[in-house]
Formats: structure tokens, C-alpha cells, sequence
């Protein structure tokens, strides 16, 4: 079994109940191939970066799952046969690193909080502590990163 | 190739040694799914028209770098960032 994940961005004109079914439809997958899936979780409506199909929105699909080594290309498969799935990704999830990503450390954030694994939940609060962290490198706009270890660390 | 990286530096101060920020961070993997967010700080290895910041302008190492365009491609794949933006 391995880890994976799984995005996908369903056509927004979508209504509700059309794209419960086919979430569901798509975990049924997951389960019909022997897998199993640990997480789903909807993003939302969200702009894209840019237009596929002369689309500008798409509904996210987050999905964590395990998994056969060939559950993926079934599940891919599947994904690309279906007309209202816009634009889907399966990433293997690596075992030996923490995929979750630690919470910039120098942002004064409480690292004790990271220890459940919250895939998505330190994005938010990272990019709400960003701009505070930007105004220490006043003195090396060339070298942002420079200034990094003379920061106060007063929270440490 | 060479000639711009001459040791004879006229005057002022020596430019400081960059760090790799990820490094600082002990940042083991980094995740495409951070730049679902507008204004995260990992924008700040795109510019304007999207393109990854070389290594010599971020200091990043190159573990970190490799890890960095892995994930950014990653993102713009799945529409999370532009290919390319004007």
C-alpha cells in the first residue's frame, strides 16, 4: 500500500448534487480497486490560473488515499473519461519525509501544533504570519533570505 | 563565465552569503499544495510572469531548489499557478 493524493478541479456550473455524486463516484473507485481513502476534502470554487477549456473557474477536490501501486493509473483512468473533470493530479506521497510541510519557523509560530497530521491546516495560518516576517529584510532587499538568522527570536 | 565571478571587488561591503531559507526552516518537503494560497510566502520564488527565481537570486540549495521547481510544477499543473502570466 501507498500513500497518495489526489486533485481534481470539477467544472464549477456544476450543481451540488451533481458533483456529491460524482465525489462519491470517485471514492467508490478508490474503494472498488482495494483502496482506501483516508481524507477528502473540497477546496472549493477557485479561479484558475489559467483558462483550460475556456474555463476561468473550477470547483478543488483534495483526496488522500491508499492504495495498490495500480490503483493510480485505474483512478486516472477514470478521471479522464469523465467530461466534467477539468483537470486532475495523483501525487505518491513520500513515507520517510514529513510531506506536511513545518510552519515557517521564524514567524514566531507554535510548532507544538504540527504534530497531528494536518495536511492542509498550516497553509492558512503561514501565509497570514508571511508579511510580518517580510519587514525584517529591510536593510538586504537582495538578500532576502540573508537576514533569517538575525531575527529576533524572541519566541524561542 | 568566469569573469563575473572575479574576486577583485572594488569597494563597499562584501555581499553576505546567502542561506537557503528552507534550510533555516528545516523544511523537509516542500508541498505544491502551499501555493493554493494568493499570498503565501513561496509566491515570492515566482515573479511577475511566473517564473521560478534562479538559486542565485534566492540562495536556496540545491536539495531545496530541486524540491521548490518540483513543486511549483506541480501547481501549475493543476492550475494553482500560471505557466506564464504577463
Amino acid at each position: 500500500m501507498n500513500k497518495y493524493e489526489l486533485i481534481y478541479i470539477l467544472d464549477a456550473a456544476l450543481e451540488e448534487a451533481a458533483r456529491k455524486e460524482l465525489i462519491e463516484k470517485f471514492n467508490g473507485v478508490i474503494a472498488a480497486n482495494g483502496g482506501e481513502v483516508v481524507k477528502v476534502d473540497e477546496w472549493g470554487k477557485r479561479r484558475l490560473a489559467y483558462t483550460i477549456d475556456y474555463k476561468t473557474e473550477g470547483y478543488y477536490v483534495y483526496v488522500a488515499f491508499n492504495g495498490a501501486p495500480e490503483l493510480p493509473r485505474e483512478l486516472s483512468r477514470n478521471l479522464g473519461i469523465n467530461e466534467s473533470v477539468i483537470r486532475s493530479q495523483i501525487v505518491k506521497l513520500l513515507d520517510k519525509k514529513s510531506s506536511v510541510k513545518p510552519r515557517p519557523v521564524r514567524a514566531a509560530a507554535p510548532v507544538t501544533e504540527e504534530a497531528p497530521a494536518a495536511v492542509e491546516a498550516p497553509v492558512a495560518p503561514a501565509a497570514e504570519e508571511a508579511p510580518a516576517a517580510a519587514p525584517e529584510a529591510t536593510d538586504a532587499p537582495a538578500t532576502e533570505e540573508a537576514p533569517a538568522t538575525e531575527t529576533p527570536a524572541s519566541e524561542e | 563565465m568566469s569573469e563575473e565571478r572575479a574576486p577583485r571587488r572594488p569597494r563597499g561591503r562584501k555581499p553576505r552569503r546567502k542561506v537557503c531559507a528552507f534550510c533555516v526552516d528545516k523544511i523537509e518537503y516542500i508541498d505544491y499544495k502551499e501555493f493554493r494560497d494568493a499570498n503565501s510566502r513561496m509566491r515570492r520564488y515566482i515573479n511577475e510572469r511566473g517564473k521560478i527565481m534562479p538559486r542565485r537570486m534566492s540562495g536556496n540549495c540545491a536539495k531545496h531548489q530541486r524540491q521548490l521547481s518540483e513543486a511549483i510544477k506541480r501547481a501549475r499543473a493543476i492550475a494553482l499557478l500560471p505557466y506564464t502570466a504577463e
